[in-house]
């Protein structure tokens, strides 16, 4: 059985998030940080000590936001405006197709 | 190139599952009856930096749905089989975003085209350049097709704070 951490949404927990258990990613203590902050006050500020792994070594490519975006906590990631957009290269002439513009542009192959 | 579309190509002599359709994109819907639906292809995003901000940690991860999305040709020796799909992000430098993921599928009776979907609801956004999409079959452990990869170019385009401000 596995449990998720609330404050940092690690979701390895091998024992639930009480009794004074710690979380090895953020750290927090159940039964003792969480009595003295909520669990959006610890999130906080493992976010504001640059949401570094705890104990030992991290999980391998574990990353910080991405298991807090995971968790649902997106709110409180750093974010930035981003826009998408989607080009192709034409098999036959090996031209360019960019849908970003309108008319659609077709560039010369590279 | 956003889109693969393999008739045959690449593949090993002996019968297998023939890769049709390799995309990623920001939905993919799939109905009652198996059919699927792609929304929004994309294989570049635009990361806008206010001026004077500082850019995005290596490690920066933007909060967003995305989906990549395949659809086997299956055969009809291939019936009973099961087989393993790995999909794996790598950074411009080649080294990986997250852990590798993976998907089982069995062939069916009957049904031409099997589909996997993986969803995530981050994108790296760390590095400036060039990310790999990578997919690869396995069947019983053992590779029988891959790695293909999509490109997925990441840019910073730098905008006045005022007007980030305002879109934030």
């Amino acid at each position: 059985m596995r449990y998720t951490c609330p404050v940092c949404g690690y979701p390895r927990l091998p024992y639930p998030p009480r009794d004074y258990h710690i979380c090895p990613c953020c750290s927090t203590e159940f039964g003792n940080d969480d009595a003295e902050f909520s669990h959006i006050q610890l999130r906080e500020m493992w976010i504001a000590g640059d949401a570094r792994w705890f104990f030992g070594n991290p999980p391998p490519y574990w990353n910080p936001w991405l298991q807090l975006i995971d968790a649902g906590y997106t709110n409180i990631v750093p974010s930035w405006k981003t826009q998408t957009t989607a080009s192709a290269i034409v098999a036959k002439t090996g031209s360019r197709l960019d849908f970003s513009r309108e008319p659609w542009q077709v560039s010369p192959a590279a | 190139m956003i889109l693969v579309v393999n008739r045959g190509r690449f593949l090993l002599p002996h019968k297998m599952p023939k890769l049709y359709i390799f995309v990623t994109c920001e939905k993919a819907i799939t109905d009652s009856e198996g059919l699927s639906s792609l929304i929004a292809l994309f294989n570049e995003l635009t990361v806008f930096i206010p001026e004077g901000a500082t850019p995005p940690p290596p490690n920066a991860v933007v909060a967003k749905d995305w989906a990549i999305f395949s659809s086997w040709e299956m055969e009809p020796e291939d019936e009973g089989k099961e087989f393993r799909e790995f999909f794996q992000v790598l950074y411009p430098n080649d080294t990986p975003f997250a852990q590798e993921i993976s998907f089982p599928f069995r062939a069916v009776a009957g049904k031409k085209y099997n589909q996997v979907i993986a969803l995530s609801k981050g994108f790296p956004i760390g590095q400036q350049g060039r990310y790999a999409v990578q997919m690869r079959l396995e069947q019983d452990g053992v590779k029988i097709f891959g790695p293909v990869v999509i490109r997925m170019d990441v840019k910073y385009t730098p905008v006045p704070a005022s007007s980030a401000a305002s879109a934030f």
